[in-house]
């Protein structure tokens, strides 16, 4: 510029106009070219320095500002003048390296505050390549830095995360058919990781036989399929391999960048699931063998049920039948459709069928075990045969009852026998007691009588001694006859044993007042007895059983309670009769030594607990130790008493 | 009571009968009128001839001794029934006087025997001492 308006030589005036006007021209682009230049560097967001030789202050963009304290007025300033923001010590060595070797030298800083700059010290080319000085650019990469630590997180995650999963990762180029996988890939596949493997190679290497149509038809389908759509599937390897024998195989497809339509690769990742599917296999061959086992199981009781005379029958919760019993219908010839709408009722003998109903019903309320027993229709010989049915709940794991699985059983032999042992037993023990009966009327009516007549005569006899002065007989005839009247006495006695005759003639109470008296005299017990009304029973054997009882349980009383007195009560309760025999001794533990036949039994009443059977009657025991006791029988009166 | 007392004898255990028969005999204020094994045959016998004073057991079978008593005192309500039993029983006496016997006589003595019948001759009411509420049978 010098040289253009150093020209002093004078020229001609239009010359010198015309010349002076593209100075004037050059002059105005050369301000606009600086007024650019200068815009550009306060436009543009990096801080850039411009130093001379001497490493002095030349020009700055404003954003130097926030880096260094310097002012305009700073121009011609030494760097070295001035203080920065910046952790980097050497930059005037920089700057002097950079302008001594004209190598630019590039460099990440970071400032007090925690930012980091990309810094660049260039030489400052003039434009005919003539070294003018330094240029010192700072970008601010921090939130580039920020982004390629977080990328740097992520990536290390994402190993760590492959790496404890024990996957590895392959992609697929779809180009060039080229499968690059990681080493841990590799090692799951048995696979050398020194060759280029094509998806043929891999196929042929990894995949058996049979197996590897389906695996190219999955490749396929993932090939064909939308972006977003993710694949997996589980594949089976050859198990000439070491490594795993089944792995799963997940990945996507992504299209090429340059062209969105065409993909260009597979990517994903493969996972060893040897050991789950050696489970599920072990899973499933245990549950085809328990399967088989429980089919078997069935299959031999279906086979008993049909062997045996059982009838097995099914009700869903509900207690309807819900599903066919061939042995039902055979023996009643009750049809399908009268099973299956609750008619098996009508089967049952009419005395029968409302207990049956009744204990079905309070079955199903309680979902407690059902048991019944009663006669039913057997078709085949038109007749009614007694029959035990039984039903139990079905509940799930849970506890809920979702049904009912019964059987009838016929029991008319059983039923029928144990009548005629009953119908025995009671003709037994009736002879018995006629038996004894017989006995004591001889006893009464015939040895008795003999002795009262001997007794009689020897009294005759003995007056008419003593009338012909004969005294020395007398001592013998006196022993005599008291030899005779004990004799009376015991047959007396022997009588009463067998039969008491109170009970041929008197009332139930009175005879239990007689045998209290007979308790007080032969024991010492003092028994009361309190009677609320008269009881006529006309069933002698009832009778004489009712007195028995009572006799030995007050005897029981006797022998146990270790007291000197008993009470005995009789009461009608409903249509039966009541005995009470309470005592205030002992007691005893009721659940000590009780048999299972009842408490008759475990009250050493035997053969009393039998026939109370027979009578249809029951016993109850109540009694704790040092608390007395109390026992209860209760007998139907014949005729409902009277 | 003055003269012989016309005494019958109702007892079925034979030997008992002769044994009841004999002591009648041995007293001289009774004379032995009849002697019958059963209720039935006496009374068929009283409908002709009544005794005075009728000896009878207890436990007779067929128609009973209180059953004999009762027939015969309301039919002769003049001849003495006294009842000659084995049962100590007072309920027994009880019913046989309430049927209309005059005595009841535990068998075995003889003294006992013509002491209740001297009792019952002379007015009273006789029960042997050994009847008692709840004597054995």
């Amino acid at each position: 510029m010098t040289d253009d308006l150093g020209n002093d030589e004078p020229a001609p005036t239009e010359e010198l106009t015309t010349l002076n006007q593209e100075n004037r021209h050059k002059l105005e682009e050369l301000r606009m070219l600086s007024g650019d230049l200068q815009n550009l560097l306060v436009g543009t967001d990096i801080a850039t320095l411009f130093l001379d030789r001497q490493l002095r202050i030349l020009r700055f963009t404003p954003r130097i500002g926030e880096l260094f304290n310097v002012r305009h007025t700073d121009r011609g300033r030494p760097l070295g003048d001035l203080t920065h923001q910046l952790r980097y010590d050497q930059i005037h060595a920089d700057a002097a390296g950079v302008l001594d070797r004209l190598v630019p030298v590039e460099r990440q800083v970071q400032s007090h505050d925690g930012r980091w700059f990309l810094t660049r010290v260039l030489p400052y080319r003039t434009t005919d390549d003539h070294i003018d000085g330094v240029v010192i650019t700072f970008v601010d990469i921090t939130r580039r830095r920020i982004a390629e630590a977080g990328l740097r997180d992520s990536e290390k995650q994402l190993r760590l995360a492959l790496e404890a999963s024990e996957m590895g990762t392959w992609s697929w180029d779809l180009v060039d058919d080229v499968i690059s996988a990681d080493r841990r890939t590799l090692d799951i596949l048995g696979l050398p990781d020194d060759r280029r493997m094509t998806f043929q190679l891999l196929v042929d290497e990894c995949i058996p036989q049979e197996e590897r149509a389906s695996l190219r038809a999955a490749a396929d389908r993932a090939i064909a399929a939308g972006d977003d759509d993710a694949f997996s599937v589980e594949v089976p390897l050859s198990n000439s391999r070491v490594g795993a024998t089944w792995v799963l195989v997940s990945g996507r497809r992504y299209a090429s960048e340059d062209d969105p339509t065409t993909l260009e690769r597979l990517t994903g990742t493969v996972l060893d699931i040897s050991e789950r599917k050696h489970a599920e296999e072990l899973l499933t061959r245990r549950v085809e063998a328990q399967t088989e086992e429980i089919r078997r199981t069935e299959r031999r009781f279906r086979a008993l049920v049909e062997a045996s005379s059982q009838i097995v029958w099914n009700a869903d919760a509900d207690g309807r039948i819900s599903e066919d019993a061939p042995q039902w219908r055979a023996f009643t010839g009750q049809s399908v459709e009268e099973l299956r709408t609750s008619g098996w009722p009508r089967s049952v003998h009419p005395d029968d069928r409302d207990a049956a109903v009744t204990a079905w019903t309070e079955a199903l309320v309680a979902q407690s075990a059902f048991h019944a027993e009663f006669r039913i229709c057997h078709a085949p010989s038109s007749s009614w045969r007694w029959v035990a049915a039984r039903a139990v709940p079905l509940r799930d794991d849970h506890g809920s009852l979702h049904g009912w699985v019964g059987m009838v059983t016929d029991i008319d032999e059983r039923r029928r026998a144990e009548n005629k042992v009953r119908a025995l037993a009671s003709r037994v023990t009736m002879a018995e007691h006629e038996e004894r009966r017989r006995i004591a009327q001889v006893l009464h009516d015939d040895l008795q009588q003999r002795l009262y007549s001997l007794q009689m005569k020897i009294g005759l006899v003995h007056e008419q001694m003593e009338a012909a002065g004969v005294g020395d007989a007398s001592t013998s005839i006196d022993e005599i006859e008291q030899r005779l009247a004990e004799t009376v006495d015991i047959t007396r006695y022997l009588a009463v044993e067998l039969s008491p005759p109170i009970l041929e003639h008197e009332g139930l109470a009175d005879a239990l007042e007689w045998l209290a008296s007979q308790m007080q005299q032969m024991h010492g017990l003092d028994v009361e007895v309190r009677t609320g009304e008269t009881f006529t029973i006309s069933d002698h054997d009832m009778r004489v059983f009712l007195f028995q009882i009572t006799r030995e349980l007050l005897f029981n009383v006797v022998k146990h309670a270790g007291v000197p007195k008993a009470t005995v009560e009789l009461a009608r309760e409903d249509s039966r009769l009541r005995i009470v025999v309470t005592d205030e001794g002992d007691g005893f533990d009721v659940t000590d030594g009780w048999t299972t036949e009842g408490p008759a039994t475990g009250f050493g009443l035997t053969n009393a607990g039998e026939r109370l059977d027979l009578f249809g009657g029951d016993i109850t025991v109540a009694s704790k130790p040092g608390d007395g006791t109390v026992v209860t029988v209760r007998i139907p009166l014949p005729d409902g008493g009277g | 009571m003055t003269g012989s007392v016309r005494t019958a004898i109702v007892e079925d255990h034979g030997l008992f009968r002769e044994t009841i028969a004999a002591v009648v005999a041995s007293m001289p204020q009774l004379e032995l009128d009849g002697v019958y094994s059963s209720a039935e045959d006496a009374v068929a016998a009283f409908a002709d001839d009544q005794p005075d004073m009728v000896l009878l057991d207890l436990s007779l079978s067929g128609m009973s001794g209180v059953e004999l008593v009762a027939e015969v005192h309301e039919r002769w309500p003049h001849v003495i029934c006294i009842v000659l039993s084995g049962h100590r029983r007072e309920v027994y006496a009880e019913q046989a006087l309430a049927a209309g016997a005059r005595g009841y006589i535990l068998k075995g003595s003889p003294k006992r025997f013509r002491e209740g019948i001297s009792q019952v001759l002379e007015g009273h009411v006789y029960v042997s001492d050994q009847v008692q509420p709840n004597g054995d049978v």
